[in-house]
């Protein structure tokens, strides 16, 4: 019985128009790909994590890291616009929502698989986060809040495909609201470190979350377009109204995040530890610069600044593309803020350090990345072949 | 008078030049079957002594049977597999004691620089902390010391047996002995100062040594 | 009762109140935001009654020391000569691996040129044992945490889940990944290999031939480490005093 009414659900919810050997074969790929990743993280278990990530005890954190806060900032950015446009209805980003609040988890999953390999022993945090929990540990309430968060969203999103419109907008707000705290938090975790001038300070949580509008916003649109890219149709003109108004956001957020930005480094020159400027100076003209100046600024802003003004918001690839560069550049962006903090190092001035240490993330690593990024490849093939005609519904209330 | 001084000058010059080539083409006719061989004998066991001789026959007028034959064999290398080529067999009037006791030649405890060679590099002493460095050039260089400054009072001639020693301590160099004897804040800076100017520590010591500075350099640093 | 007729009542004031009572309503108001803020604020007051001294001063002041006994250290630094026995010591009291950057203490080096004349110094360092302790805010399973009774900071290696924050907040670079225990590690004064078996002193003091490292209770008026510390005409620093992690090892030079 119960079997059946799934069924049903599937049977309503699913879009046959997808079941294409393309389809088929970019799955599998996918697929593929989530295991050579996977793989590469058990390895971590085996033969040890000092010997298969290039993380030191000076430079802990590396490209695992800053992936995992990527995804999990996409994922808060997808989350709060699915939100509003469920809360307020009104808005003409609704008509997308519910493949937002899809990929809002997908993302998450992304996350939670990246740093699932990257801590050494997750089995103990399951436990002893439960058992033993500190709640001054920014880290902590990060982990809870984003488990929440997936939590509510997955309700929500069994709300959707099952018409059951009140859960799906309570637990929808429950989950952006967890998203945005847990959000706040990852920020935190960096921003309350008072050892790494570089993250330390009250304005790195508002540049996460302004990062969470922008990638949010980039994503939405980005996924949109491939959506029908995949089916080879044309979007109707409620979704060109939708994804024009998330353009609108992406855009205003993209100037507010250049405006951070330029802030944020100014900062260093101006006085303050040491450490910070020196870390700043890795960007600027240090081992980080390429990183800096050709990804996070030219590919990550100002291209797609360009092209969100060329598009007139009315060419809808052109603003794909933007958002495609966009991610890659918050991509880049999230590695070098966790990088640019700890290769300083702590004992400048002793042992003749350099003035940069060495980080160079391990083949594993990029294993790693790769798997995360197939799982939202999958995560995307897969939600537009079993639940593409709810994304396309109008609001479900 | 300008003139004259330049005249002079001139002059002075042009013989030094002529005694150089004279000179130049003096070594060029050196006879090996009256001077003996032409590079010095550099014995390195039991310690670095250099022997000229050249000095011995060109300068003091030695004939080869003076030495070889009853003192020294003609073959290389046989005093020193004797084993018996130190300075107590010196003292007893053996090898170049024979001469140097003092009458005929200057004695053997005095004059070492004439035949012992200041060692370049540094002594590193590794007990009874890693690790100490001394410098005989800096001391007999820039101190102006002689050998028996320190040899034998402060310490023995013979290699390691400071460090072998139980006393190589810092108490003992405060209680004025090994380098506390000079290094008394009168003499020279007191030894329980400037630690740093002899100890080099472990890192100090690798990189002496070329070695790796740290067991776990990959992450050390 | 009347809302007018409390108008003709005194004013209490705030004064009159009990502070207890006061206490009280402002915990509930903390309680209200401090669940939210979660993190931030609770981690002011981890170690409640621990200060630092002055604002110009690293020394605590007397009688805020919250444990039964303080165990610090300081170190008379220019007596260094970075024999590192000490380092030696610790690896083979505390069983610290070799390689990857495993040490629980270690002694740095600094080469400056003054005058043409080279000068050589060495530090050592280990765990700042801070009464702020930035690692210990930030474990999300409290693996690591103040001992209650010395103010030492420990591991619970069962309970370390590996996410390395510690690692990333500790100021003093102190902490390290031990592949043996698959946790990570750091130095706890020989808490579990030598002052919990009567000995009065961690090994890295014990082997020292320089007496460099004076270790001992700060709360203590007859132990060196208090004397020292409290000498007028020492000079004492510590390391990174900007972090406000308010270590508890001071240097000097003797």
């Amino acid at each position: 019985m119960a079997n059946n009414s799934l069924a049903n659900i599937f049977a309503e919810t699913q879009d046959t128009r997808l079941a294409t050997p393309g389809m088929n074969r970019a799955t599998i790929f996918s697929l593929l790909a989530i295991v050579a990743g996977l793989s590469c993280g058990v390895a971590s278990f085996i033969f040890g994590h000092e010997a298969i990530y290039n993380n030191t005890r000076e430079v802990p954190w590396g490209m695992l890291i800053s992936t995992y806060a990527f995804w999990a900032i996409t994922s808060t950015g997808l989350c709060i616009y699915a939100a509003i446009s469920h809360l307020f209805g009104g808005t003409r980003m609704a008509i997308v929502s519910n493949r937002m609040v899809w990929m809002s988890i997908v993302c998450i999953l992304a996350a939670f698989a990246t740093i699932g390999v990257e801590i050494a022993s997750p089995h103990r945090m399951i436990i002893y986060n439960i058992l033993s929990p500190n709640p001054t540990s920014n880290i902590w309430w990060m982990g809870t809040l984003y488990g929440l968060a997936v939590g509510c969203m997955i309700v929500e999103f069994f709300g959707i495909i099952t018409g059951l419109a009140r859960i799906a907008v309570i637990l929808g707000t429950m989950g952006a609201v967890a998203e945005i705290l847990a959000n706040s938090c990852l920020g935190g975790v960096f921003a309350t470190l008072p050892a790494r001038p570089y993250w330390y300070g009250g304005q790195l949580p508002i540049y996460f979350l302004t990062a969470a509008f922008l990638s949010g916003a980039a994503a939405t649109i980005l996924f949109n377009h491939l959506a029908y890219k995949i089916r080879k149709e044309k979007m109707s003109e409620a979704v060109r109204l939708g994804i024009k108004s998330a353009g609108k956001a992406m855009t205003l957020v993209l100037v507010l995040y250049t405006v951070a930005t330029f802030w944020r480094l100014i900062m260093y020159y101006v006085g303050g530890a040491e450490l910070g400027r020196i870390a700043a100076g890795a960007l600027i003209s240090g081992p980080l610069s390429i990183n800096f100046w050709v990804f996070e600024i030219a590919v990550g802003l100002i291209v797609p600044l360009l092209l969100v003004i060329f598009s007139r918001l009315e060419n809808i690839g052109m603003m794909a593309f933007a958002g495609l560069l966009i991610l890659i550049g918050q991509f880049v962006a999230r590695y070098d803020l966790v990088v640019a903090g700890l290769i300083v190092p702590e004992s400048l001035g002793w042992d003749n350090v350099p003035t940069y240490l060495d980080y160079v993330p391990s083949i594993f690593e990029f294993g790693v990345i790769i798997g995360s990024i197939s799982v939202v490849c999958f995560g995307f093939l897969m939600g537009e072949r079993v639940f593409g005609k709810i994304f396309e519904q109008k609001e479900h209330h | 008078m300008n003139k004259k001084l330049v005249n002079a000058v001139g002059v002075t010059m042009l013989a030094g030049a002529f005694l150089l080539v004279s000179h130049a083409s003096a070594t060029e006719e050196y006879d090996v079957k009256a001077f003996g061989p032409k590079n010095p004998i550099v014995w390195d066991k039991p310690v670095k002594v250099v022997f000229e001789h050249r000095v011995h026959t060109d300068n003091a007028g030695l004939e080869c049977s003076s030495c070889h034959g009853d003192i020294f064999a003609m073959q290389r290398g046989v005093a020193i597999q004797t084993s018996q080529l130190t300075m107590a067999s010196l003292a007893e009037g053996q090898f170049c004691g024979v001469c140097h006791d003092g009458d005929t030649a200057f004695a053997s405890d005095t004059n070492c620089s004439a035949c012992h060679i200041v060692p370049d590099d540094p002594i590193v002493w590794i007990k009874p902390a890693k690790a100490v460095v001394f410098y005989h050039k800096i001391h007999t260089d820039e101190y102006g010391l002689d050998c028996d400054s320190c040899h034998n009072d402060a310490f023995a001639m013979k290699k390691g047996l400071a460090e072998n020693s139980d006393n190589f301590t810092m108490k003992a160099l405060y209680n004025g002995h090994y380098c506390g004897k000079c290094h008394d804040g009168e003499t020279a800076f007191a030894s329980n100062t400037l630690c740093n100017t002899c100890h080099i520590g472990v890192k100090g010591y690798n990189r002496m040594m070329g070695g790796v500075p740290h067991a776990d350099k990959k992450s050390g640093h | 009762m009347n809302i007018k007729d409390l108008e003709k009542e005194k004013n209490e004031g705030l004064d009159l109140l009990p502070s207890e009572e006061r206490r009280k309503f402002l915990k509930i108001g903390l309680a209200v935001t401090g669940v939210f803020l979660g993190g931030s604020v609770l981690s002011l007051t981890s170690v409640k009654s621990a200060k630092g001294g002055n604002s110009d001063s690293v020394i605590p002041a007397e009688g805020q020391y919250p444990y039964t006994k303080h165990y610090g250290m300081i170190m008379r630094q220019n007596n260094c000569v970075g024999c590192e026995k000490c380092v030696e010591a610790c690896r083979e009291t505390n069983h610290v691996p070799v390689g990857h950057g495993a040490w629980r203490t270690t002694i740095q080096e600094r080469l400056t040129t003054v005058d043409g004349v080279e000068k050589r110094e060495f530090r050592p360092i280990l765990c700042n044992h801070c009464n702020r302790p930035p690692c210990v805010r930030v474990c999300p399973t409290k693996a690591t945490y103040k001992d209650p009774e010395t103010g030492i900071v420990v591991m619970d290696y069962k309970k370390c889940i590996g996410c390395k924050t510690c690692m990333a907040a500790c100021p003093y670079n102190a902490r390290y990944f031990n592949h043996d225990k698959y946790a990570i590690d750091k130095c706890n004064f020989c808490l579990d290999t030598r002052l919990g078996m009567g000995e009065k002193e961690t090994a890295c003091a014990a082997a020292c031939p320089a007496k460099v490292r004076i270790f001992g209770d700060i709360k203590d008026k007859q132990s060196e480490i208090y004397r020292l510390l409290h000498e007028p005409d020492n000079a004492i620093w510590v390391l990174r005093p900007e972090t406000g992690a308010l270590p508890n090892v001071f240097y000097m030079n003797a």
